[in-house]
């Protein structure tokens, strides 16, 4: 089901752009273990070129992340550049450090939306980012922004210490004002290796869908926003995702196809979130701007392979007998990748579970991972594929 | 709805585009680069820009059949993707650059998960609370 994709255009129309991996937080998900920048990382005149060509590729929205955007200096003049050529800029803050100024600074350089990390009530949220009053400031930084009329998106990675608090989280981000509630799953990646525990598993997962689609159903605000890597298909899905579009269930990972990642250095992948090192591999970096242009590195007919010339035969694991394997192409690489060490096997499928409820790769993956076949602490992803697979 | 059904709505939604879609390479390389090159090889710029499927628009839906930039219309606080904005977490990438398990800034004392993460030399931690991080 390329074809729809291929119908519409291979065009990176959305891209999340890590503008510096410095943070001030250290938080205990985060899957690049942010905190200093890289010492090579890309110029104001470096970045402004990159956005030259994002527009020529016919980007329209670029997400500024990071690390903690805003301790880039210049993420205004990105903002504002981005603006300046027809795309739409939107950035995601821990919201420590938000203060009346920067909202003042957002809304001039033409954000188009603002959005904040929240992982839990008070004790959960301090307790995952290891931050003390890191949730009132979140909390803060989402009124200034609503004050001021910013969109606000919430974002939330749900893992076992957050999911029974999901309802509450939604009617509190309602009170205050979000817009939208995106969440998404705990991946072992980075950080969350070492609190692989906390990773929801099958029963979590049965639990979770459909008390997200029924919040949803309500209709109350914000609306929820499954992230690529919740689902797939089943009775919720279209509560899910898009309920009123043409094609309201999950069409695979878009990686590469009109989604982009590039890392404060130059490195351009499919999806920010893949690893960029994979047991010493590095084959989801497509290139850096810095020796190619973004444009050729888009267009080089031997990139984003593992979605652009994915073929049903590249199914793994359950997903190789799934009647929704042609469409979905295995769910979010970026999650399977973490878990088995190669794409087209999701090991946390809402379908899956439901259609086969016994042994599940997510259960085997995280047995793996328990047995120390995953991670390490220097950055790097290495993994060992549960079932022996070939990798990408 | 199953996955055969799904297929057919796919189907459906593909061809129900227009034929001239933008193809998968950016203006620069359909337009700005052939009329470039036209001028220099002195075939003139016409020839190259008819080169083109001549429909530079976004289309009227995108890949989910929603309507694209300009005609996002369908849902209030979700762009023409039906996506909630642009903006994705922080999870940036891992890359072996940064070791930031030294915690070297933050957090002062204990981790998550009730596990000390600082050296020796900073001295014991303070008492936890039952997150095992120190009770602010």
């Amino acid at each position: 089901m390329l074809k729809l994709f291929h119908r519409f255009g291979i065009i990176p129309r959305r891209c999340t752009w890590e503008i510096t991996l410095a943070c001030n937080l250290r938080c205990g998900h985060c899957g690049s273990r942010a905190g200093e920048a890289r010492p090579d990382e890309l110029t104001t005149e470096e970045a402004f070129q990159v956005i030259d060509d994002l527009a020529a590729l016919g980007c329209r929205h670029v997400s500024l992340a990071g690390g903690e955007p805003t301790l880039r200096p210049d993420w205004p003049q990105l903002m504002g550049r981005l603006n300046a050529r027809g795309v739409r800029a939107s950035m995601i803050s821990n919201g420590q450090t938000w203060s009346r100024e920067l909202t003042a600074r957002a809304r001039e350089a033409g954000v188009h939306r603002m959005g904040f990390s929240l992982d839990g009530l008070e004790r959960t949220h301090d307790c995952v980012r290891k931050a003390n009053k890191g949730y009132r400031k979140v909390l803060a930084a989402i009124d200034l922004c609503v004050e001021a009329g910013i969109p606000v998106v919430a974002v939330t990675h749900i893992t076992r210490h957050n999911l029974s608090e999901i309802e509450e989280l939604h009617r509190l981000l309602g009170r205050h004002g979000a817009t939208v509630w995106q969440v998404q799953l705990g991946v072992p990646m980075g950080n969350m290796i070492e609190d692989r525990e906390s990773i929801l598993g099958r029963d979590d997962i049965l639990d979770l869908i459909p008390r997200l689609a029924e919040l949803n159903r309500q209709g109350r605000p914000p609306r929820v926003f499954a992230a690529d890597n919740i689902g797939y298909y089943g009775e919720h899905e279209q509560h899910l995702r898009l309920s009123n579009a043409k094609i309201p269930f999950w069409v695979g990972c878009r990686a590469g196809l009109d989604v982009l990642g590039i890392e404060s250095h130059g490195d351009v992948k499919g999806c920010l979130s893949l690893p960029s090192v994979l047991n010493g591999r590095t084959d989801f970096v497509e290139g850096n701007v810095r020796q190619r242009s973004l444009v050729d590195i888009w267009h080089d007919p031997d990139a984003f392979a593992y979605n652009r010339r994915f073929r049903p035969e590249h199914l793994k694991g359950d997903c190789a007998s799934c009647e929704w394997g042609e469409i979905c192409r295995g769910g979010c690489t970026w999650t399977s990748v973490s878990h088995h060490g190669h794409p087209h096997q999701f090991p946390q499928c809402y379908h899956n579970f439901t259609r086969a409820p016994q042994a599940h790769d997510v259960d085997a993956a995280r047995e793996q991972l328990q047995s120390g076949g995953a991670g390490g602490r220097s950055g790097q992803i290495e993994t060992t594929p549960v079932d022996g697979g070939e990798g990408i | 709805m199953d996955a055969k059904t799904a297929r057919c709505l796919i189907d459906e939604v593909c061809s129900s585009v227009p034929t001239s879609r933008r193809d998968d390479r950016s203006f620069l390389e359909r337009v700005v680069r052939p009329v470039g090159l036209g001028l220099l090889l002195g075939f003139g710029s016409v020839g190259f820009l008819a080169c083109g499927d001549g429909n530079n628009l976004p289309p009227a839906g995108d890949a989910y059949g929603v309507s694209d930039i300009g005609h996002d219309i369908f849902v209030p606080g979700v762009d023409a993707y039906g996506l909630p904005g642009d903006v994705l977490p922080p999870y940036g990438d891992l890359y072996g650059v940064v070791d930031v398990i030294s915690h070297d800034v933050m957090p002062p004392v204990g981790d998550a998960y009730g596990v000390p993460d600082i050296s020796p030399a900073d001295g014991p931690p303070p008492a936890v609370d039952m997150y095992g991080v120190p009770d602010f």
